[in-house]
């Protein structure tokens, strides 16, 4: 059990003397053909890997339900108070308002206001 | 080689993991070494390199590639591969086509997971992913459990329990944890890696961490 709590070697290298992985330079790089694109993301979307970081397809159908069904929209993460975001809701509900379109409203409103 | 860091489930460490990795890796000058960043929030190929640049750092030792678009993953994957011995691809924390497409083209996929019922239900879907994604490319992809901001002082009960179902499983995991260190926040923040950061002691633990598991990681890839 001798040194199992003390370390009493001299020899430690620096931190900064640490290199590793010298055996990857040397080994062969596997060839492999490109994997089919459509196989795959079928097999992730069987475990649930369904997200797309691409655009919906744009579509002149009219709109239906909330985005992004049929739209060109991408997806983007915000955090809201749990007030603003029922009051955008009920808004979405009743006049059917969703918060993209809050926001190009007053987008418009900012830039009419600059010219 | 690819090696592939991914979870849906976000904040169990995969950027904290793909940069420290390569920062160990990328200290053995003979290794060319890259960082495919997949993760459409950008951790480190605007946030990371960002704060380098405004700090007036000079470039990383290792090569950052940004990409985080499902069309074309798959042709920088490819190219990066070529031109480099080793590439970490940091993926975003959700359940999406990119991880999929990224586990297909990897020689290795590390799962980072805490100790929590969440992160190992989400750890769950990614393992059975890989394995499908690999079906599909017509290979098998090696897959690992990496567990993260683990206590270094105090291992936790359901810690414990973690273990034992995985290794009950017959889950692999990489028997080195990513434990939850200041340095590993402060490499983040100010847009350094772990060697730039001032010397100290927990400075020390944490570049002895991530040296372990990158020894551990090597060893595997070179028997793979």
């Amino acid at each position: 059990m001798a040194n199992s709590f003390l370390n009493l070697d001299d020899d430690d290298k620096p931190e900064t003397d640490i290199k590793i992985g010298a055996g990857l330079k040397s080994k062969p790089k596997a060839s492999r053909t490109k994997p089919d694109k459509d196989a795959v993301a079928k097999a992730g979307e069987a475990h649930g890997f369904t997200r797309s970081t691409e655009p919906a397809a744009v579509s002149t159908s009219p709109r239906r339900g909330r985005p992004p069904l049929n739209e060109d929209m991408t997806y983007w993460r915000i955090y809201l108070s749990s007030a603003l975001r029922d009051e955008l809701n009920q808004l979405r509900d009743e006049e059917g308002r969703r918060l993209n379109d809050v926001i190009e409203d007053m987008l418009k409103a900012y830039r009419d206001t600059k010219n | 080689m690819i090696v592939s860091v991914l979870s849906p489930k976000g904040g169990c460490g995969k950027s904290t993991a793909a940069l420290t990795l390569a920062t160990v890796f990328a200290n053995n000058a003979d290794l060319s070494v890259a960082i495919v960043d997949a993760d459409p929030r950008q951790s480190i190929a605007r946030v990371w390199l960002g704060k380098r640049k405004s700090e007036g750092l000079e470039k990383p030792p290792f090569e950052v590639i940004s990409d985080p678009s499902d069309g074309s993953i798959l042709d920088t994957l490819e190219a990066a591969d070529a031109k480099h011995d080793l590439v970490f691809v940091d993926l975003e924390g959700v359940a999406g086509l990119m991880a999929s497409y990224a586990a297909s083209a990897s020689d290795m996929c590390i799962i980072p997971m805490r100790p929590s019922a969440l992160d190992g239900d989400a750890a769950g879907a990614a393992l059975k992913m890989i394995r499908d994604a690999g079906r599909a490319a017509r290979r098998t992809v090696p897959a690992r459990i990496l567990i993260t901001q683990t206590d270094a002082a105090i291992v936790t009960k359901s810690h414990k329990e973690l273990l034992a179902e995985l290794d009950g499983a017959g889950v692999e995991r990489l028997q080195t944890e990513l434990m939850r260190r200041a340095p590993f926040e402060r490499v983040m923040a100010e847009g350094k890696t772990l060697f730039e950061l001032g010397h100290n002691q927990s400075v020390a633990s944490a570049i002895s961490n991530t040296a372990r598991l990158g020894k551990e990681l090597a060893e595997i890839l070179e028997a793979e």
